[in-house]
């Protein structure tokens, strides 16, 4: 099959912005994303995560510097650059009195689709998040976690190819927050590029492949979490048991930082003089049964801690 | 993380018409507003319908009576023409510079900035808008009044082209004031300080060649006495300046304003941080 070379879906060079009162958010940034990748963008509160977010949906002016979307310029060519992409931002922004069905036939017509196919294309999201059944009703009839829900199907009727979410599930409960990370998943899986930030850690280890941390406005880390952890002095796993367990009987694995934690699962450090089958293999000789381990994201708050000191 | 890779390449919304997609999105624009003025019809339809049938029967019937004929029409006759383009003036340009702060400030604008929106399609999207909301405000008043005073169109290109050119000319400024104003109460700034005077004293209710100097030749300053004027010999025939002299005047004040908007626009002024 021929092959054709393509450009990064991000390409973040040199870039700074400093708004109008002098006030200097991200400071000579670059980095590239690459297709397919799943990449969380972490930083403490006012790092700069949505004035880098928003200068590369063209939403903020760019003070420095130059960023190109699959190889287009989102200064020179905006339209061909805006073209590939979906932005959910962080704050809700929509007109309160439009009805849904409004809200997404206007934003797909921004982007030259017709209202029929908008609806074709929104109505399965639409049933997933339980909106079908509302959608003659005004936004403002919805409750903060389905507004957010109808800021994401509004990104997914674009089939973008690369998904920008500015903190898309904060103060969600766990069911949308689920529903949400099932819907990133399943476009991801089909080769949808995702940029991400959050605060919740746990959800960046859940979804993301790679992660760039931002600190006073300066990329201070950009590998895959992977390679990340891997670095790690010490490293945290959450292990689940199939019958219940208490602090007391996690005694003889103090050398581990043993900790039952409030979800029923125990949270356990490897340092990198230990193993962690070493552990498994003492767990299962004091005759406790796994259920399930993973890397806590522990190991995430420890990344963004270590970065950001 | 390298910047080039190797992939096939896949079929993609970017690849439609580039002309296509700006016209749906035109059209979008046009018919979100088509909405919002449908929506908040007790705001942006009845209100000028109202005003102009009071003015017609106080002004035009009470008071005109005792006033008689001017420039060998009615007075009633005489006013109405002014009226109308007072709701066409009006309402193109509270439409853009209200609908703009209020997606401002509910962000909901963001939206369009964010997508693929040509700036060109975008003033054109808001101008159809506005054309909707003086049709349908401007309509049913017209047709009221021109029965009322017995009045038939006469030159009907000329009409069409008046109220096409003033309502692009208001949109145009409502849109800069929307874009410019980052309050609500820097919305009424222009209609309370501008577009009122310059209406009362566009000669809507007077013959202005009649006004004793310097009020004469200062009149002629006012972009709003060659709309009316121009509308005036549209429907009734009646005019004080060359109609061609007229039309450049206001065609060339709408194109000022237009380049206006859409530079603003490409530098984000507004809009972008
Ligand atoms: N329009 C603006 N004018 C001036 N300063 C701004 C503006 N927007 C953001 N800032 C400042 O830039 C810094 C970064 O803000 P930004 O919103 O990008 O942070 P963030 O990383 O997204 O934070 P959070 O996690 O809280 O969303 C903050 O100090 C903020 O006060
Ligand atoms: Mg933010």
């Amino acid at each position: 099959m021929e092959q054709t070379v393509i450009d990064a879906p991000i390409s973040v060079s040199k870039v700074s912005k400093t708004y109008k009162d002098g006030f200097r958010a991200v400071k000579n940034v670059s980095f590239d994303i690459r297709k397919g990748d799943f990449t969380v963008l972490l930083g403490l509160n006012g790092a700069g995560k949505t004035s880098l977010i928003s200068m590369i949906t063209g939403l903020n002016k760019i003070s420095s510097g130059v960023i190109q979307i699959f190889g287009d310029d989102i200064t020179r060519s905006p339209y061909r650059a805006k073209s590939h992409m979906a932005i959910m931002p962080q704050e809700i922004n929509f007109n309160l009195f439009s009805k849904i069905s409004d809200v997404l036939i206007f934003h797909g017509g921004y982007y030259g689709i017709s209202p029929e196919k908008v609806m074709q294309r929104a109505r399965p999201l639409l049933k997933k998040a339980r909106l079908l059944k509302k959608i003659d009703q005004p936004v403002s009839s919805l409750s903060g976690g389905m507004k957010r829900m109808l800021m994401l199907i509004r990104c997914l009727i674009q089939n973008p190819k690369l998904l920008i979410l500015d903190e898309p599930t904060a103060n969600l409960d766990i069911e949308i927050r689920k529903t949400i990370w099932e819907i990133l998943r399943a476009e991801h899986k089909k080769g949808m590029t995702t940029v991400l930030t959050t605060h919740n850690l746990e959800e960046a280890q859940l979804l993301c492949t790679n992660v760039l941390i931002l600190h006073h406005g300066e990329i201070v880390l950009d590998r895959s979490i992977e390679d990340a952890i891997q670095s790690l002095e010490e490293k945290f796993y959450s292990v689940s048991f199939e019958s219940k367990i208490t602090q007391k009987q996690l005694h003889g694995f103090s050398s581990y930082h043993a900790e039952m934690r409030e979800d029923g699962k125990a949270s356990f450090c490897i340092r990198s003089d230990q193993d962690i089958g070493h552990l498994i293999y003492k767990l299962h000789l004091a005759g406790h049964k796994i259920a399930h381990v993973a890397p806590s994201s522990h190991q995430l708050e420890q990344l963004l801690h270590q970065a950001t000191l | 993380m390298s910047t080039k890779e190797t992939t096939t390449p896949i079929a993609h919304p970017s690849t439609q018409s580039f002309l296509s997609h700006q016209m749906t999105a035109c059209y979008t624009i046009a018919y979100k507003e088509s909405v919002r003025i449908v929506r908040i019809w007790k705001m942006t339809v009845v209100p000028p319908i109202v005003t102009v049938f009071l003015f017609s029967v106080v002004f035009g019937q009470i008071i005109g009576g005792k006033i008689g004929g001017i420039s060998g029409v009615s007075y009633l006759q005489f006013i109405i023409p002014g009226l109308i383009m007072n709701i066409v003036i009006n309402e193109s340009f509270n439409n853009n510079a209200s609908s703009i702060m209020i997606d401002k400030y509910n962000k909901s604008i963001e939206s369009m900035v964010t997508a693929p929106v040509h700036e060109l399609t975008i003033l054109f999207g808001y101008f159809a808008g506005c054309v909707v909301r003086v049709l349908m405000a401007g309509a049913i008043s017209s047709v009221l009044v021109f029965w009322l005073a017995g009045i038939m169109v006469q030159h009907w290109f000329l009409f069409t082209y008046t109220i096409l050119i003033t309502c692009a000319l208001f949109s145009f400024l409502g849109f800069i004031n929307g874009l410019y104003a980052t309050r609500f109460d820097e919305i009424p700034t222009i209609p309370t300080f501008i577009l009122t005077p310059l209406s009362f004293f566009g000669g809507v209710f007077y013959d202005i060649t009649t006004l004793p100097e310097p009020w004469r030749t200062i009149s002629w300053y006012n972009p709003i006495v060659y709309i009316v004027d121009t509308f005036r010999y549209s429907t009734i025939g009646v005019t004080h300046h060359d109609i061609t002299e007229s039309l450049i005047v206001v065609t060339a004040i709408t194109s000022g304003l237009f380049l206006l908007s859409y530079c603003l626009l490409r530098t984000g002024y507004g809009l972008k941080n």
